[in-house]
């Protein structure tokens, strides 16, 4: 099969699915090619999306419905530098007088509690190395009321680009446009006000999506198609795919499938969750699908395939266009890690036990700590700090012995969530320790995130540049998850969200062993990236958290220069000498060299993958810190705008851009 | 090709919308004329892009809508033969412009449009009044070679 790309400066059609690996369909017919050959002659649009990958859409329910859910999904989003744990919370069932609404994906249709329900869902999923490009067509059906407006918020992985938006109702497809929010927010409210009907894609927060459509008449059908682009996650030495289709198989019908291009010899493919059909047409790519009887299995569908070797593997992906080069570099851990030294921890564990922690949120903090206290070794040490508590557990941190872990586990049981405090000074003083040069550090910190004004735990990571690893663990009945994962993010750890059902812990619980074991095991630390021949600049994750063991790190970037090129990462190997502490300082380089040709690849999915990086930066980032640098309103404008531009340049939605989409017939003259 | 612009709307003579306004005053309760003033401004119109290339099978083409006056475009859908059923890719930088749009397919069907065809739709909302003009940018036979249809517009969803 031919591969096919995009050039996107001779075809000037920016849009020309600007993020996708285009590839010439299979089915082509031979008078097809030189079409296509024609076309890229005739600077037009010489290219198809074909493998388009597809994946996961988790629809949540509106938040009417569940005024306490915390509305943050995406499940591992391995490819940033935090790792993230999390399950939407299980539908709040209906109380009192509220509208008693399915807890399955369907158009929450306002005023009256009526639903639009999805009838049927497509999903395909093209996935190319470590980037998957994903289809997802949900189909849903006003069987009843009138002319309705309706909406709904859904999930989807916390990198994803949504940047296709494409709406069928009968014989009319509409492709939407991107525009300024506000602006998309006047023309939707207008085209709706008109009898138009209008279609509206909105990011509420990264990650957590919200569509509108207004003005479908009783009996009509709409498909909605959306494409986005997000990175893989990892898992066990192998790279997974997940679609939450739970809550879309047990209301609909479902199709799956995903064609798989690994760029290296696939070892394994296999899906834990569901029965799947594999074809192989070459050692480097697989295509699968569910398996005709799983349709309407109510289980997330995961994917995984391995191609880790023995050691260290490091990748590069490049794209180059009018707006600059790009690129997307994986460095994927080898998948033993028994030649790896294990190393002893320092575990600090600070759990916000104020009131708003009562009940089951209290009881997850236990689990939480003792599960983490059971990871301990004999040779590790802790200490406990609860904000109810002036004093930690102990002056200083204690040996992990079974006398101390005993202690430890009956002093939290004692803690039951009955008082407030802030827990910005429990984690100044963990991070301000000195550094015990025989352990790594880790701190855990497990609460809701409200604890201490908006920014303020953030604040107190970037002023220690503590060399301690931060695992957030969210819990509470409402989790400002911002806050966590910047947490997270500056002390280059992990959240681990969670709820209370018990298939959740269960995750929590594997992911804490996971990540303790990945901080005693830091394949490289303290990494740096440079390179001769280009000039690299912009890059995603800012700041290079450690590749641990279990662990992939993908960091998306710009670059300058035409190559030839050499670009190096270089990291203490494990056992060296770190800021954490460690013995035996090894420097290790891995080189990569790129040729003139190799960096003049096509891969546009590269350039909108880095805009959404940037974006959540700014997210993220940018707007604390403009909120905290003294309340200067121009400062956070500045970087609205910034965003804003980002989206409309990129062609992607953002929590500053939309996507609109009207028929701007009137319904009269079909 | 042969841009159709929309006829603009013939601007009324002051001195007849002052009489007509104070007619409606007089005849019409209050409640009426603060509903008759909350009338939007804007309004949405659909411009079909039609591509006429003769004798010609159209396997390809690219066209620029560049407007006057103030036009937002908020979708395009596909045009009418099979081939072009599926909506245009377009340019974003076009859009964010503010006054133009870029759109462009091809086809590798074997049953191509001939004469006169609507290729894609855009969905358009304007206030005020607005002119259209089209530009052919490129067009291919599906034997590679380029030619040059006529492109018109028809404004309002009518052919």
């Amino acid at each position: 099969m031919s591969v096919w790309s995009c050039e996107l400066d001779r075809i000037r059609i920016t849009h020309c699915r600007p993020t996708a690996v285009y590839r010439l369909p299979s089915t082509v017919s031979r008078a097809g090619i030189p079409t296509l050959l024609a076309m890229a002659m005739l600077g037009l649009a010489a290219c198809t999306p074909f493998e388009r990958p597809g994946n996961r859409l988790q629809v949540a329910p509106p938040p009417t419905a569940t005024p306490a859910a915390p509305l943050v999904p995406a499940l591992r989003t391995g490819a940033e530098e935090v790792w993230i744990v999390a399950r939407t919370a299980p539908a709040a069932p209906p109380t009192g007088a509220a509208p008693q609404v399915p807890a399955l994906p369907y158009l929450q249709v306002r005023d009256d509690g009526a639903v639009l329900p999805l009838q049927h869902t497509t999903v395909h999923a093209a996935v190319a190395g470590h980037v998957a490009s994903v289809d997802l067509r949900q189909r849903f059906h006003n069987a009843g009321a009138p002319a309705v407006e309706a909406e709904y918020v859904f999930a989807l992985p916390l990198d994803a680009a949504v940047d296709d938006f494409v709406i069928t109702i009968g014989t009319r497809t509409i492709r939407g446009y991107i525009r300024e929010r506000s602006e998309a927010e006047v023309i939707y409210a207008d085209a709706r006000k008109q009898g138009r009907r209008a279609f509206l894609l909105t990011q509420e927060r990264p990650g957590v999506f919200r569509q509108a459509v207004a003005n479908i008449a009783a009996g009509q059908t709409v498909d909605v198609s959306l494409t986005y682009f997000h990175t893989l996650s990892y898992r066990d030495g192998e790279l997974e795919w997940l679609f939450p289709m739970r809550d879309a198989a047990a209301a609909s019908s479902i199709e799956l499938s995903a064609d798989i291009d690994a760029g290296a010899p696939i070892a394994t493919v296999h899906s834990p969750s569901h029965q799947i059909v594999v074809e192989r047409p070459n050692p480097e790519r697989a295509r699968v699908q569910l398996a005709p009887q799983e349709g309407r299995s109510a289980a997330d569908f995961v994917l995984r395939f391995g191609t880790a070797g023995d050691d260290v593997r490091f990748g590069l992906l490049t794209h180059r266009d009018a707006r600059g080069g790009f690129f997307s570099l994986l460095l994927q851990p080898p998948a033993d890690i028994s030649r790896v030294p294990r190393q002893a921890l320092e575990l600090i564990a600070i759990a916000d036990c104020s009131a708003r922690m009562a009940g089951a949120p209290m009881a997850g903090v236990r689990a939480a700590i003792k599960q983490a206290l059971r990871q301990l070794d004999d040779g590790d040490r802790f200490n406990l700090h609860c904000s109810t508590e002036s004093w930690p557990f102990a002056d200083q941190a204690r040996p992990a012995d079974a006398a101390g872990r005993a202690a430890a586990i009956a002093w939290i049981e004692s803690q039951n969530g009955n008082g407030s405090s802030p827990l910005r000074e429990a984690l100044r003083a963990a991070l301000a320790a000195p550094p015990d040069p025989s352990r790594r550090r880790v701190v855990m910190l497990l609460g809701d995130g409200r604890s201490d004004d908006d920014g303020a735990l953030a604040g107190v990571v970037r002023e220690q540049r503590s060399a301690a690893r931060i695992l957030s663990v969210a819990i509470g009945a409402v989790v400002d998850v911002h806050e966590l994962v910047e947490v997270a993010r500056l002390g280059r750890g992990a959240v681990a969200q969670g709820f209370t059902g018990a298939q959740t812990w269960a995750e929590i619980d594997a992911f804490i062993g996971v990540f303790l074991e990945g901080v005693r095991r830091p394949v490289l630390s303290d990494l740096e990236i440079d390179s001769d021949g280009l000039e690299l600049a912009d890059l995603h994750p800012a700041q290079l958290p450690d590749l641990l063991a279990g662990r992939p790190l993908v960091v998306t970037g710009r670059f300058r220069g035409n190559g030839p090129a050499v670009v190096r990462i270089h990291g203490n190997a494990a056992g060296a000498a770190t800021a954490a502490g460690n013995a035996g300082a090894e420097r290790r380089s891995l080189t990569l060299k790129l040729s003139p040709a190799e960096l003049a690849q096509t891969h546009p999915a590269l350039a909108t993958l880095w805009a959404r990086a940037s974006i959540a930066a700014l997210e993220y980032r940018g707007l604390d810190q403009a909120e905290t640098s003294g309340g200067d309103g121009t400062s956070v404008s500045a970087v609205v705008e910034q965003i804003r531009n980002l989206g409309l340049d990129y062609h992607i939605v953002s929590t500053a851009t939309a996507f609109i989409a009207i028929d701007a017939r009137a319904q009269a003259e079909e | 090709m042969t841009p159709e612009p929309r006829r603009p709307t013939p601007a009324p003579r002051p001195a007849t919308t002052l009489l007509f306004a104070l007619l409606l005053a007089a005849a019409l309760p209050l409640n009426a004329i603060a509903e008759a003033t909350a009338t939007p401004a804007s309004r949405f119109v659909t411009v079909g892009i039609v591509v006429d290339s003769g004798k010609d099978d159209l396997a390809a083409y690219q066209v620029e809508v560049v407007t006057t006056g103030t036009a937002q475009f908020v979708g395009v859908a596909g045009g009418e033969h099979p081939a072009y059923a599926a909506p245009p890719y377009f340019d974003p930088a076009a859009i964010r412009s503010g006054n133009r749009v870029i759109v462009a397919a091809f086809s590798r069907d074997t049953n191509l449009p001939t004469g006169a065809t609507k290729v894609a739709e855009l969905q358009v909302r304007e206030v005020g009044p607005v002119t259209y003009t089209a530009r052919l940018m490129a067009a291919a036979r599906p034997d590679l070679s380029r030619f040059t249809p006529t492109v018109r517009l028809v404004v309002g969803g009518q052919q």
